[in-house]
């Protein structure tokens, strides 16, 4: 496939921001979602420094249940969705040998959406009544105007309206992508597995997107003429039917890269890759189907049909995990930061999948509900999950983006500080939970004896923010006495590797290497053995 | 590929049917079902040849403006018509660009 660029007439910053690139479009919605990440990870330590002790008072109640909120939401739509769809606009044309994405003006148009989205979703901390606090699901009545007046909750409606129908707009563009776009020999089963990831991913965003824009406007319809939606169940409903499956596109795209960085780490192809993209689209069609299970305690869902089938997402589930674990065995293993983070994720991600299964349960549900087991559930799965899946895509593609590497010494002191602190703020969080403690309180009284397990959890998050500060430091660092990458520094098995780095402006400035699986340069690499 | 999902889909929404559940679930379903159907069948239909060379767009300011456009439409219905009625125009001043873009890349990329 070849194109032909018109030449445009802006220059500099101007050209800087109109590009249409798919690789510049998505390295500044990859930037701009990891200074979300910042900016929401300053708030979750203000709230464990809050919660480190009884009665501290560090914030206000107000200042609190505003920071959970924000956190939430900064870490749900403006930086894990963003970063993992951007990952997607990247590589996905490379890996399927594309010059382009296809429909790049609108690719562009979503990501101005989202950034704009965010921008205006953070104007809530400039509104008399200050940010919202009625959590990131905006959970209707606490969100109507009676419960959060003002325009804060105004600001965050327009916002998360904005980012979602800018994330819905790249994620139109990659599956149109990947459907019309793909280099001549790149059939469906011959894609990479982390394209076939971004594809289930992007499957979910079309069919459950445009459901939380319709809530979204319906709630803030609500906020000015009063009651439309019938009461909190049905918003539950709509939001829900987003907001489940959003937490599998927060996931998907980073098992597909962990398979990649697997395989490339262990010098072998990708084991069972037909069951492992079979597992991924029934993995995709559970997860939009199954929202009811946030929703068991308001007693207005079939518990039966939604509890069995969140139950039976444990079945591709583990074919994902059993896949990823074959591919390492018996290959030559490089531990490289990448590789690391990848297993990582592998461990970490388990802790929260068992912990889904049992509050998949209805009746275990009805007890952890709004407790801290949920908390500690959800928290290993995105971050736990997400985050060592985008440290890992970070530190394998960081050359492919910039043509220089990473320190790999910085790199495994980032890998050791974020496990230690991710187990040690999270693991004490089960037992709180199962203690009783509440999710979204600013106190606690020193008579539940919770004190001691959220001081563990509080210096388990400072530890998190002391990886975070290496990571940057690695960052800076690297480019200050930059190393150069050349075109494939890790041998690496799909197309952008057979390209240079970084690559140019219509991808492949030299003819494309056969392409007779999904592992193309490893076939050529291996010839007789492939 | 969407047509095989929208099977799938179709088969869990049918399942549903023997849980008692209400309206709004059965309707989600089928929507997300419909969905996934139309797309499948559309792309069917729609099978254009492969283009073997094409037009790329290296920057489009128009389509920023767009964005800042629909965005300012957004606020105004929070801070006055008077936003609204910004927002708008750049919108159309914007979407008249984007027009004007693509135009010319077919006249020059082809």
């Amino acid at each position: 496939m070849s194109a032909t660029v018109v030449a445009a007439r802006p220059h500099g910053l101007l050209r800087s921001l109109s590009g249409t690139d798919h690789k510049a479009v998505a390295t500044r919605v990859i930037g701009t979602s990891l200074a979300f990440f910042l900016a929401g990870g300053v708030m979750a330590l203000l709230m464990r420094t809050e919660l480190a002790a009884p009665h501290l008072q560090v914030v206000s109640t107000e200042t609190y249940n505003a920071l959970f909120t924000m956190h939430g939401s900064t870490m749900i739509y403006l930086f894990v969705t963003p970063f993992a769809l951007a990952l997607g606009l990247y590589f996905v044309p490379l890996q399927i040998g594309a010059a382009d994405v296809a429909g790049p003006r609108v690719a562009l148009l979503g990501s101005w959406l989202y950034t704009f989205g965010g921008v205006v979703m953070y104007a809530g901390f400039l509104a008399k009544t200050g940010a919202p606090r009625a959590t990131w699901v905006g959970f209707d009545p606490l969100a109507s105007a009676v419960h959060s007046p003002g325009r804060g909750m105004d600001y965050w409606i327009f916002g998360v309206t904005l980012a979602a129908a800018g994330l819905l707009l790249i994620s139109g563009c990659l599956l149109a992508t990947v459907l019309r776009r793909r280099a001549p020999d790149m059939t469906l089963l011959r894609m990479p597995v982390f394209t076939w990831a971004i594809v289930a991913s992007v499957l979910m965003v079309v069919v459950s997107f445009p459901v939380l824009i319709v809530a979204m406007a319906l709630l803030f319809a609500e906020r000015q003429w009063g009651d439309l939606l019938g009461g909190g169940v049905t918003y539950q409903h709509l939001f829900w039917f987003f907001g489940h499956p959003v937490v599998y596109v927060m996931f998907f795209p980073f098992i597909g890269v962990v398979g990649e960085v697997l395989a490339t780490f262990s010098d072998r192809r990708f084991f069972g890759y037909v069951f492992f993209v079979a597992s991924l689209l029934l993995f995709a069609s559970l997860s939009v189907s199954i929202w009811g299970h946030h929703m068991f305690t308001t007693d207005a869902v079939a518990t039966g049909y939604f509890s069995l089938a969140s139950t039976l997402i444990v079945v591709p589930a583990g074919v994902e995990y059993f896949d990823t674990i074959a591919t390492m065995w018996g290959g030559r293993i490089r531990a490289s930061a990448a590789f690391l983070f990848a297993v990582g994720f592998l461990v970490e991600f388990l802790i929260g999948g068992l912990s889904g299964i049992w509050v998949a349960s209805a009746p275990i549900d009805y007890h952890a509900n709004n407790s801290y087991v949920v908390v500690a559930h959800f928290h290993f799965t995105l971050v736990g999950g997400s985050l060592f899946g985008i440290f890992a895509a970070i530190y394998y593609w960081w050359p492919k983006i910039t043509g220089w590497m990473l320190r790999e010494g910085l790199g495994r002191l980032h890998f050791a500080l974020l496990i230690v602190g991710v187990n040690l703020t999270f693991l004490p969080q089960f037992a709180l939970g199962e203690e009783g403690m509440t999710r979204r309180i600013a106190d606690y009284p020193a008579a539940e004896g919770w004190a001691t397990l959220n001081l563990l959890s509080t210096i388990g998050s400072y530890a998190m923010g002391a990886a975070v500060l290496v990571f940057l430091l690695n960052l800076a660092w690297s480019w200050a006495v930059a190393r150069t990458a050349g075109d494939d520094p890790w041998q690496g098995q799909t197309l952008e590797w057979a390209t240079t780095s970084p690559p140019p402006r219509h991808n492949f400035d030299r003819a494309l290497p056969p392409i007779r699986s999904h592992a193309p340069l490893w076939d050529l690499r291996h010839g007789d053995e492939a | 590929m969407p047509l095989a999902w929208g099977a799938l889909l179709a088969v869990q929404a049918a399942i549903l049917f023997a849980f008692p559940s209400g309206l709004l679930v059965h309707l989600l379903n089928a929507g997300m079902v419909a969905a996934m159907l139309l797309l499948g069948v559309a792309l069917l239909l729609r099978r254009a040849p492969r283009e073997a060379m094409w037009a790329l767009p290296d920057a489009s300011v128009a389509t920023v403006v767009v964005a800042a456009g629909v965005t300012a439409v957004v606020l105004g219905v929070e801070l006055g018509t008077w936003l609204v009625l910004i927002g708008a125009g750049w919108t159309v001043l914007g979407l008249a660009g984007v027009v004007r873009e693509v135009r010319a890349a077919r006249g020059g990329g082809r």
